[in-house]
């Protein structure tokens, strides 16, 4: 529950003027939120926890040059993102992939045999996570927060253009690309039943 | 919606990318777009197709993302105030860096500290205090360590530097050029990374920008090494070898480490007078 009470803007004035517990309450109602973004982007635990505790170092020294224009939890998540697209981009640059999955997490088929649906209908939909969970681990470092920002976060696109500092049209673009390149990896399942009959017709 | 093609209201296909706007609410007509589908099934199909993609989206995120325990706020707190705070030790706190390494980070300064007893009791010097460990002999242990970090450094790229690029015993296929195996370098830079990050945070902390900004140059040059295949072409060899000449990494890493030698050792003659 939050300790802030809905009164976060005098939290962030105290911690302006160097209120170490104003500012340890911010980090505490945002680590949660900002975890799940670093991870989307990032797509893995150690890199995602890494981004966080960097955003809340970052803040804290800008924290003089934030102007109030954002909420401070969309300030964040600006700063967040960039951070997670440059972890990213370092990654890449290091020659290094982004798993589509830890080897260490149970295997989806294990989750989803608990389900009641028959064993086809499961193994499409292993099939589904496996190829959606792959084509996320090939975006590019902008494909990919855009696209986070997009569809998890619910971000506008003019927002997301302004977080990542694209122009409206870059950012479109880079979620052009990112949706096209899941559908196309769904495509080939098409054969097998999916999308579910009902999902063409509703 | 110039496009006569994309324009519904000429009686074309609505585009993918329209329809993915739609999907998400920003579509720039969506009344005309709603009309178009619900007379064009070939449009209607395409969108059914792309919102269950964006459903698989959500249920391959659902069980993706992992959990953070209640205390999660808690611990990034613990982690970063340290780094927040000002102070004359705060330097020497560690920074916040991936847990993983955390204990391979712990396992280093008690090696380091291990090492130091060690040679203090080895010397028969004056009996150890039994207080804690000083300020100032935390400086020359992280003084000293960064030392022997920076000699193994220079050591490795100066192997680099030194290599001819001929294969190895393989023999050379017509027309292709030779590989060169690094793999040992490779493990080699990637140790010295972990430890140079280090030691990196703790000259940042100790305003000794000299000695981060070696460390920084020797982290990018050593990542890049660390990271590549176990067998480079002879043109990349080439291109690290360059580097390591152009930035005059080893040149750069020998003035610093005599530097510190230099620190060190005006430092036991002081500490020697005044024990005399």
């Amino acid at each position: 529950m939050s300790r802030m009470g809905g009164d976060e803007a005098s939290f962030v004035a105290r911690a302006r003027t160097g209120d170490a517990e104003a500012f340890r309450v911010l980090v505490e109602e945002h680590s949660h939120r900002l975890f799940r973004l670093a991870y989307r982007i990032a797509g893995n635990e150690q890199d995602a926890e890494d981004i966080v505790q960097e955003t809340f170092i970052k803040a804290h020294r800008s924290l003089a040059r934030y102007d109030d224009r954002a909420t401070f939890g969309a300030w964040l998540t600006r700063i967040a993102s960039n951070q997670a697209v440059d972890v990213v981009r370092a990654r890449r640059r290091g020659g290094e992939r982004v798993e589509a999955q830890d080897p260490d997490d149970p295997d989806p088929v294990d989750r989803l045999a608990e389900t009641d649906a028959g064993p086809e209908r499961r193994l499409l939909s292993v099939e589904v996570t496996r190829r959606v969970s792959h084509a996320m681990s090939r975006l590019t470092p902008n494909e990919r927060a855009a696209f986070v920002l997009r569809h998890h976060e619910e971000r506008s696109i003019a927002e997301i253009g302004a977080m990542l500092r694209l122009s409206e049209n870059a950012t479109k673009q880079c979620i052009f690309r990112a949706v096209r390149k899941m559908r196309e990896a769904l495509r080939p399942l098409a054969a097998h039943g999916w999308p579910e009959r009902g999902a063409r017709e509703s | 919606m110039t496009d006569p093609e994309r324009d519904p209201h000429n009686g074309g296909h609505v585009t993918e990318d329209d329809l993915i706007l739609l999907q998400y609410g920003e579509a720039p007509h969506p009344q005309a777009i709603d009309a178009h589908l619900r007379v064009c099934p070939a449009c209607r199909a395409a969108q059914a197709e792309i919102r269950a993609t964006l459903e698989a989206v959500n249920a391959a995120d659902a069980g993706e993302v992992p959990d953070r325990a209640a205390g999660y706020g808690a611990q990034v707190w613990a982690r970063i105030e340290p780094r927040l705070s000002g102070g004359r030790l705060a330097w020497l706190r560690l920074p916040a860096m991936p847990s993983r390494r955390w204990a391979l980070a712990a396992v280093l300064i008690v090696m380091l500290l291990a090492g130091f007893l060690a040679g203090r009791l080895s010397r028969t010097e004056p009996e150890m205090p039994s207080g804690p460990i000083s300020q100032e002999a935390r400086d020359r242990i992280l003084l000293l360590a960064m030392t022997g970090h920076l000699e193994r450094a220079q050591a490795m790229l100066a192997e680099i530097a030194n290599l001819n690029g001929v294969a190895h015993d393989a023999p050379q296929a017509p027309g292709s050029p030779p590989g060169v195996d690094i793999s040992s370098d490779r493990d080699r830079a990637a140790d010295l990374v972990a430890a140079g990050r280090i030691y990196r945070h703790s000259a940042s902390r100790a305003g000794e920008t000299g000695l981060e900004l070696l460390l920084d140059e020797l982290e990018r040059i050593l990542t890049d090494i660390a990271h590549a295949p176990s067998e480079i072409t002879r043109d990349e060899l080439h291109a690290i070898q360059k580097r390591i000449e152009d930035r005059g990494i080893l040149l750069k890493i020998r003035a610093i480490g005599s530097q510190v030698r230099q620190r060190e050792k005006e430092r036991r003659a002081y500490t020697g007078r005044i024990a005399i």
